[in-house]
């Protein structure tokens, strides 16, 4: 039977409803403030700061607004004069700095926590993390099946699937990425819809693009205006020859969350349609933009990269950049631009 | 001018490919590290009224649950094993054990929704343009069976298995009764599409051998706690109402004597919650031989709930390795609030994954609870000094010892002593134990147990005679039922709220309970 056609649109009603309520940062916010009002000075009111602290940084996830970072830091600096041994100091900071990718900060303090804590699962996790992103994925994979084994379930899971993806294991990544939304709450949106934008990825690896824009389509009904899942659609639609979509689709985007990378896919929909003097000037927004942010920890570097490397080629400029990111980070993105900045330049 | 488009788009392709990969592995420290649908809200455990003779158990998880939030509602989830145990010789190890496993069916593939129906089904029009020809069925009829015809609009179909383990025996499948799948009550989604939902509520209800029953499925959330309080770091109201005492959670005579009506609004009202129920003949689940009678030294029995998940291999695994390793505890239940208010914060998750029999170093937490001493504090702030009962807090060993018989190590146990017969409707105590009423808790916890106000009241010493007194005894959050009422037959839950017609009482709004509740 095919009840498909009439209920299409229940989608659309539950992305309206999502974009009317509260988001799950947004409550976590005002109950964190909530507690922080009603405690007295010391531990209690280190506890509520810490709260607040981690729910601006899911609420940094939720809109791309990397200030929630800055704020995550200043809750925890105070939390840390009211109770400085709290115990959840520094591991919520380890997530913080994760979040501002400065991962040889967040490994220290996540090594810190679980020598303090062992059976701590979630800051296993954490080092895993910052151990991914610095390129020591054999250790990585040590501290998240040491996660796996405390504890199984949706934050262990996430991770191994991101270990198995970076090992070619796409399928594997796929299954545990389902196990992972199965074990999310229907009500933690932003966390399904981000979970769902990394299926539809590996789907696209996959070459199943129709399928990945299927699941990119379920991100927006779990979370309006996900710009995650609208920078991946658009990105499908251009591929698509949709450029006129695409190009509506990244506007969106970057209405949701200005990264200033996603002017790139603006540009090349532009440049499809024929509008080449605006895909110009898209991509020289996004030049002075990536620019201003180079020397921050969450950057637009490794598309500067590229920027260099086939847009307006300046190879030096390109290696430049790619050797100081490298020297920063080890993850395999990074690593990739490197060798292509590398080969370039050993190309002139 | 054609060649230079097409090479650049080209040239985008490529780079859109990379910022697709770039956008999907951006990993922000991930946050989906809560894992609600293995966390167990609530355990119960009682006599049955309805057959006096068996045991009734219940776990619940996934709290909170929006009954509005589709398209697919709330799945059990089919990672996880859901389990009740029970210790029947005091020893604190598990002796029978009941494990539930779940599978999903999707019979509605490309249906965006996890349920439709609607009268007897909604053909294409006349009108209707192609590809759909007019009369092609659109939406299948309204769901009124949860098998067979009626049930066409199920579109997301769990069904489960259990199994019962006892003593070092190998485990035992149990059917259903005259054959067939059991399956899990989905949640209520709407007078339209589910217009008889008692009825469905009833067929969930399956006879396996033995005389035993089983229930799983989305329920009416039995808790009721002016939570926001509580958790506001005992920031408790003044209750409002009859004789009401001025005095932040303390109530009057009147407003205790109540136990059919709020008088603040319960915060769990309208949600709902998953649940599995099990109903067992006491010789299933007492020490071989033993009977339900006051001679048998082992009649009481300790039992509690846990949710586990299988460890699965980050790496990927080779032939030598195996993918998935054994189940690991993520959670467990007993007594209510005992995780929530007495172990610390930071013991929390690690006390989830611990057995019972390992209890004792978690002993001080609940000997000498720090909740008490911040009440205490709370109190004394503002301007209400008194004493509390000085640690080791002996008076709350039936949460953590056996009364009867062997007393065993420390452990939190829901104990049940099967001799005590269940009091009737009519004469039973909202407070269970606390309010005189042997059958309730901490006698195990029925259902209809206001348990928040009699662990404030045990708290504070009242099952020591001084302190037995005025305030403690009349301690209470001033929500004192649930609000939908409680059946008295198995599985003792009301139905799930409808996700089109329900809606939640908030803080301010006076406080309701069964029929004048503005629920429904």
């Amino acid at each position: 039977m095919r009840f498909a056609a009439t209920l299409g649109c229940a989608a659309c009603l539950f992305a309206l409803a999502a974009a009317a309520a509260e988001s799950p940062a947004e409550a976590d916010l005002r109950k964190a403030r909530a507690q922080i009002e009603a405690a007295q000075d010391g531990p209690a009111r280190a506890t509520g700061l810490v709260a607040l602290a981690q729910a601006h940084t899911r609420r940094a996830r939720e809109s791309g607004d990397a200030t929630q970072y800055e704020r995550s830091l200043e809750a925890l600096a105070e939390a840390r004069r009211q109770d400085p041994a709290h115990a959840g100091l520094a591991k919520v900071e380890a997530w913080v700095r994760l979040g501002r990718h400065e991962f040889a900060a967040a490994e220290a303090l996540a090594r810190a926590h679980c020598e303090a804590q062992p059976q701590d699962a979630d800051a296993w996790g954490l080092l895993g993390d910052a151990l991914m992103e610095q390129g020591r994925s054999d250790a990585a994979a040590d501290a998240y099946q040491r996660m796996m084994d405390l504890r199984p379930g949706p934050g262990a899971y996430q991770r191994a699937a991101y270990w198995r993806e970076r090992a070619g294991d796409l399928d594997g990544a796929q299954a545990l990425l389902r196990r992972t939304l199965a074990a999310t709450a229907a009500r933690d949106v932003e966390d399904r819809a981000w979970i769902l934008v990394h299926v539809a990825a590996l789907e696209e690896r996959a070459g199943d693009a129709a399928r990945a824009e299927a699941t990119l389509r379920e991100a927006l009904a779990q979370f309006a205006d996900y710009h995650y899942a609208l920078a991946a659609l658009a990105v499908l639609e251009l591929r698509d020859g949709r450029a006129e979509q695409s190009l509506a689709t990244s506007r969106r985007a970057l209405a949701a969350a200005p990264h200033p990378e996603r002017r790139l896919v603006a540009a090349d929909a532009l440049r499809a349609l024929g509008r080449e003097d605006e895909a110009r000037a898209e991509e020289d927004t996004f030049l002075r933009e990536a620019l201003a942010n180079q020397a921050r920890a969450d950057n637009e570097n490794l598309f500067l990269v590229d920027f260099f490397l086939d847009r307006r080629p300046d190879v030096p400029r390109a290696l430049a950049i790619a050797e100081r990111e490298a020297s920063r980070r080890r993850d395999p993105a990074t690593r990739e631009r490197l060798e292509r900045a590398r080969a370039a330049a050993e190309a002139n | 001018m054609e060649t230079r488009r097409v090479l650049s788009c080209v040239l985008c392709a490529s780079l859109a490919s990379a910022q697709f990969a770039q956008a999907a592995s951006h990993r922000e420290a991930p946050l989906t590290a809560i894992d609600r649908t293995a966390d167990i809200t609530d355990f119960y455990a009682f006599v049955s009224p309805d057959r006096p003779d068996t045991l009734t158990s219940i776990v619940c998880t996934d709290p909170l649950l929006e009954p509005a939030n589709g398209p697919n509602y709330f799945p059990f989830d089919s990672d996880i094993e859901y389990a009740i145990r029970i210790d029947n010789d005091h020893d604190a190890r598990e002796d029978v054990t009941f494990t539930f496993r779940f599978s999903t069916e999707q019979n509605l593939p490309g249906v965006p929704v996890g349920f439709a129906g609607a009268g007897g089904g909604v053909p294409a029009p006349p009108l209707s343009p192609a590809p759909i020809a007019p009369g092609t069925p659109l939406i299948p009829p309204a769901i009124t069976a949860l098998e067979g015809n009626g049930s066409q609009g199920i579109g997301l179909r769990q069904t489960y298995k259990v199994s019962v383990k006892q003593g070092g025996s190998k485990a035992k499948s149990l059917k259903r009764v005259g054959g067939g799948d059991l399956i899990a009550l989905p949640s209520n989604v709407g007078p339209r599409t589910m217009p008889d939902y008692a009825s469905l509520f009833q067929q969930a209800i399956f006879e396996l051998p033995d005389g035993i029953k089983v229930f799983a499925g989305t329920v009416d959330d039995s808790f009721f706690i002016d939570l926001g309080a509580a958790f506001d770091s005992l920031n408790f109201r003044v209750i409002p109402g009859p004789g009401s005492t001025g005095i932040p959670l303390v109530l009057s005579d009147a407003q205790d004597a109540t136990k059919d009506q709020n008088f603040l609004a319960d915060d769990v009202s309208g949600y709902n919650v998953n649940c599995i129920a099990v109903q067992v003949p006491f010789q299933n689940v007492l020490a071989k031989g033993g009977a339900a009678t006051s001679s048998n030294a082992l009649r009481q029995i300790g039992l509690w709930g846990t949710t586990s998940r299988k460890s699965l291999s980050v790496r990927v695994p080779t032939r030598a390795t195996a993918d998935a390793g054994d189940f690991v505890q993520v959670q467990r239940m007993a007594n209510p609030l005992f995780n929530e208010l007495l172990i610390g914060t930071d013991m929390k998750d690690f006390w989830s994954r611990s057995r019972p029999k390992d209890d004792a170093q978690f002993q001080n937490f609940a000997l000498d609870p720090l909740i008490v001493r911040l009440g205490q504090a709370a109190f004394a702030a503002a301007g209400v000094p008194f004493s509390i009962p000085a640690p080791p807090r002996l008076d709350l060993a039936p949460l953590v010892f056996y009364t009867s018989g062997k007393q065993g190590p420390f452990a939190d146990l829901l104990r049940v002593d099967l001799s005590v017969p269940p009091t009737p409707a009519a004469s039973a105590s909202r407070l269970g134990g606390c309010g005189g009423d042997p059958a309730g808790f901490p006698n195990g916890r029925r259902t209809g147990d206001d348990v928040t106000d009699c662990f404030l009241r045990a708290g504070f010493g009242i099952l020591i005679p001084q302190f037995n007194t005025f305030p403690f005894n009349r301690l209470g959050d001033g929500v004192n039922v649930n609000d939908n009422p409680i059946p008295d037959t198995f599985p003792f839950m009301a139905a799930a709220n409808s996700g089109r017609n329900s809606r939640h009482v908030d803080p301010g709004e006076p406080g309701c309970a069964g029929a004048t509740c503005p629920v429904n």
